[in-house]
């Protein structure tokens, strides 16, 4: 096992936290922009752009709704997402499994 | 949470069971007994909704129960009261049994999750329905003890397999 298997888009502590997250929910289900920002703690700033990265690996899907003068922003966990993160823990139990 | 609410309807039901356990013919609860009861299950209920809606805020999908979800529930526990009557009017002698307001509710919980292929909550919701069941035959005094014990069994499995769950698939809820 080497680090490598480690997947280094998952592994910044910030993006594994919004991964994580999103895991917790059902397939399907998707989070709003402001309460993934109030879970994780961040500015909308920086939480864009580890959402623009995690897109962008197709790891999450964004889909922005309006509703009159408010537009939401929903985010969810896809397929490839939640497989990659099971890769990434398995890979870290093994790494972590003989301490 | 669940753990800490098992522990409290066997603390209540158990309390009831004892109080009522010695009673020749049974009455029911004292007058004493009932308002820590309805205050129970009104604020057990309460802090059940609050904390589902705190936890589900800015989530959308399945996780939220869908209107004709919510409806099929709200009858469960609406045609309780008619069922009770019913019985009682027929002679049932399980009819004023504590359990019995858990049957109706637990199959309509267990038919709700079964559709959203929830097999853990569709588990409690036949398990509490069997507690209902259960206590038919336990008598009227002994059904608050078969309510208070099996009801905190339902919950505290609940728990586990919650935990369980939790600890052995870290990316799948």
């Amino acid at each position: 096992m080497t680090t490598d298997e480690l997947d280094p888009l998952i592994h910044v502590p910030t993006r594994l936290k919004i991964v994580a997250t999103l895991a917790a929910l059902p397939d399907g289900d998707t989070l709003s922009f402001t309460r993934l920002q109030n879970m994780i703690g961040l500015t909308p700033g920086n939480l864009i752009i580890h959402l623009r990265k995690l897109e962008d690996a197709d790891y999450i899907n964004s889909t922005k709704t309006s509703n009159g003068t408010v537009s939401i922003t929903t985010v969810a966990l896809t397929g490839h997402g939640r497989k990659a993160l099971d890769t990434y823990t398995h890979a870290l139990r093994d790494l972590l499994g003989g301490l | 949470m669940h753990e800490w609410v098992s522990l409290a309807v066997l603390a209540v039901c158990g309390t009831v069971w004892l109080t009522v356990r010695g009673q020749h013919p049974y009455r029911g609860p004292t007058a004493a007994v009932i308002p820590v009861l309805v205050a129970f299950i009104v604020l057990n209920f309460c802090a059940t909704v609050a904390v589902r809606e705190r936890a589900i805020a800015g989530v959308g999908g399945t996780t939220r129960f869908r209107p004709a979800e919510i409806t099929v529930m709200v009858l469960a526990w609406a045609i309780v009261p008619v069922l009770i009557w019913a019985l009682a009017d027929a002679g049932v002698s399980f009819a004023l049994h504590p359990t019995t307001v858990l049957i109706i509710p637990g199959l309509a919980w267990a038919g709700v999750t079964a559709v959203r292929a929830n097999w853990r909550a569709c588990s409690t919701g036949l398990a509490v329905a069997v507690v209902g069941v259960a206590g038919a035959f336990a008598g009227p005094a002994g059904a608050w003890l078969v309510a208070g014990v099996g009801l905190f069994a339902v919950l505290l499995g609940n728990a586990v397999a919650a935990a369980w769950r939790q600890r052995h698939s870290v990316a799948r809820p």
